[in-house]
């Protein structure tokens, strides 16, 4: 009974981790117990024994087998993450030679439909896009039907040269530039043999200008600039809506023109614009026609107003509107 | 503090840092360092050569695969023969039913025992009949080891055959003082008795 109680406490005692009381009574018993003894010297000696259990070493290939499984679990990772971003080596420079081959093939099929486009525009304008081409292209085309009416005088063509007065009379500040191209142009053989076709076709536009331009310019508004201005106006004419001509007479030339701007500007007009000189202001702007009215009412209010060219029975579209503002004398 | 002071003083704080970082050559350095500790480990715990080869590499891989979770709260070392001891039992477990099902039993001591256990290394400066005799000891001394039930076995391999110190196993085992204490007592009276056995007079 006692025996059993020491047993089991030898191995705490060969550890010392006994307290001091149990200590002395597992002495007591192991002096005057044999058996008990040889237990605990049983005890020490396995101990001993597994203590001397010698160290196996390890086979030379294990660091070199743990190594590869390492890889390898490292490559399969790895192997992941290539499927996703590997391919980017070969990814990036076929994109980067799709993308170009797209921009090619863009710009070629653009170019190849370019004309069709324009074809698909022209029909269908909106019409601030016809005024816009139309007021731009004026002074262009002046000078164009312009020689080449100099051009029929020279062939001395009865009726063409009637035409050719007329077109030479309202551009009185353009002339000049134009009889130098004249004078340029006429000597020159390839000039000379024109065909009649080029001469009809010029006749009808200038026939169609005169047709507009007659009715501004026999107004007589006795202004010269007014004159120069009226042939841009007539062109724009031919497509679209009159345009309006007017004069008003104020006190003050510059508050009376800074109102009219800021008229037009209330009322959505487009493409404003203001010139000043010393006497007068003069305003250009595309106005919708509905708002003709109203632009005008408002303006009767600044001052009196010389109109000509009036399409107000027009209700749709711009139309294109030059104000001068002249000081009542 | 004494912990800390412990972590600090790991020297396997930079390699693990290393590796963490993502460098195979610093986790080379630490299989390199400690696998003889854990092949011995692993050995002792499951009494077969090439099965604690196995073990060892499963061990190691299965640290590198976590490395990155290791927070050094314990030291490395300690972490590491924490998963030697876990994937030991885990092998042993294999084993057995593996020798179960070939109508073998691995407690089965004696029986066939140089064949299926290695011997261990012999000790230089012993004669030929020394070497031998301690060979024989020592291989019946694996045998009792692998007697034990493995809870009793793991203290008595890391206490006993490895050295380690009761706070180390606590960390390694995660089992408190007491336990260590009471189970490697047991462990120690019943190893004592199969050498008995085995070795007739000790």
């Amino acid at each position: 009974m006692e025996c059993k109680g020491i047993r089991e406490k030898l191995c705490a005692y060969l550890e010392g981790v006994v307290s001091p009381e149990e200590n002395r009574l597992i002495e007591e018993h192991l002096n005057s117990c044999q058996e008990c003894g040889n237990n605990l010297a049983d005890l020490k000696k396995a101990g001993e024994l597994v203590k001397d259990l010698a160290e196996v070493e390890p086979p030379a290939w294990l660091t070199q087998k743990i190594m590869s499984r390492v890889r390898a679990e490292e490559e399969k990772k790895r192997g992941i993450f290539q499927k996703l971003f590997y391919p980017l080596r070969i990814k990036v420079p076929i994109e980067a030679l799709a993308t170009v081959l797209i921009a090619v093939t863009a710009v070629y099929v653009f170019r190849a439909v370019e004309p069709e486009m324009k074809l698909a525009h022209l029909p269908a304008p909106t019409k601030p896009v016809i005024t816009k081409e139309e007021t731009a292209k004026p002074p262009q085309e002046i000078p164009k039907d312009s020689p080449s009416s100099r051009k029929k005088a020279a062939f001395k063509d009865h009726t063409e040269r009637d035409s050719a007065k007329v077109s030479s009379v309202p551009p009185g500040s353009e002339e000049k530039p134009i009889k130098k191209e004249d004078k340029s142009a006429l000597p020159s053989p390839a000039e000379k043999p024109l065909t009649a076709e080029k001469k009809e076709t010029a006749t009808e536009i200038l026939g169609k200008g005169e047709s507009i331009a007659v009715p501004g310019a026999a107004k007589e508004t006795g202004n010269g600039k007014k004159l120069a201005a009226a042939p841009m106006v007539k062109e724009s004419a031919v497509v679209k809506p009159g345009p309006v001509d007017l004069t008003v007479r104020v006190k003050d030339v510059r508050i009376a023109g800074r109102e009219v701007e800021n008229f037009l500007g209330q009322l959505g007009a487009r493409k404003i614009k203001r010139e000043s000189s010393e006497e007068k202001e003069v305003l250009t702007a595309e106005l919708k026609a509905m708002q003709v009215k109203e632009f005008l009412e408002k303006l009767k209010a600044i001052g009196e107003i010389k109109e000509k060219g009036m399409p107000l029975d027009i209700s749709e579209g711009d139309i294109a509107i030059r104000v001068e503002i002249v000081s009542i004398p | 503090m004494g912990e800390k002071n412990r972590v600090k003083a790991d020297e396997d704080y930079q390699l693990v840092c290393l590796c963490q970082k993502g460098d195979i050559d610093a986790f080379e350095a630490l299989v390199e360092k400690h696998q003889k500790k854990m092949l011995n480990i692993a050995y002792r715990m499951i009494g077969n050569y090439e099965e604690a080869c196995e073990a060892v590499q499963d061990a190691f891989l299965s640290a590198y695969r976590a490395i990155r979770k290791f927070r050094g709260e314990s030291r490395f070392s300690t972490w590491l023969y924490s998963i030697m001891i876990n994937l030991s039992k885990n092998r042993l477990k294999k084993v057995k039913a593996r020798f179960h099902r070939e109508g073998l039993s691995i407690d089965d001591p004696g029986e066939d025992g140089s064949r299926r256990f290695r011997g261990d290394p012999p000790a230089h400066g012993l004669s030929v009949v020394e070497q031998l005799e301690k060979r024989e000891i020592q291989t019946r001394v694996q045998e009792c080891i692998n007697i034990l039930g493995e809870e009793y076995r793991e203290v008595l391999v890391l206490r006993d055959v490895q050295g380690f110190s009761y706070e180390e196993i606590r960390a390694i085992l995660k089992i408190p003082d007491g336990t260590v204490k009471s189970r490697l007592f047991r462990a120690r009276d019943a190893l004592k008795e199969c050498l008995k056995k085995a070795l007739g007079d000790l």
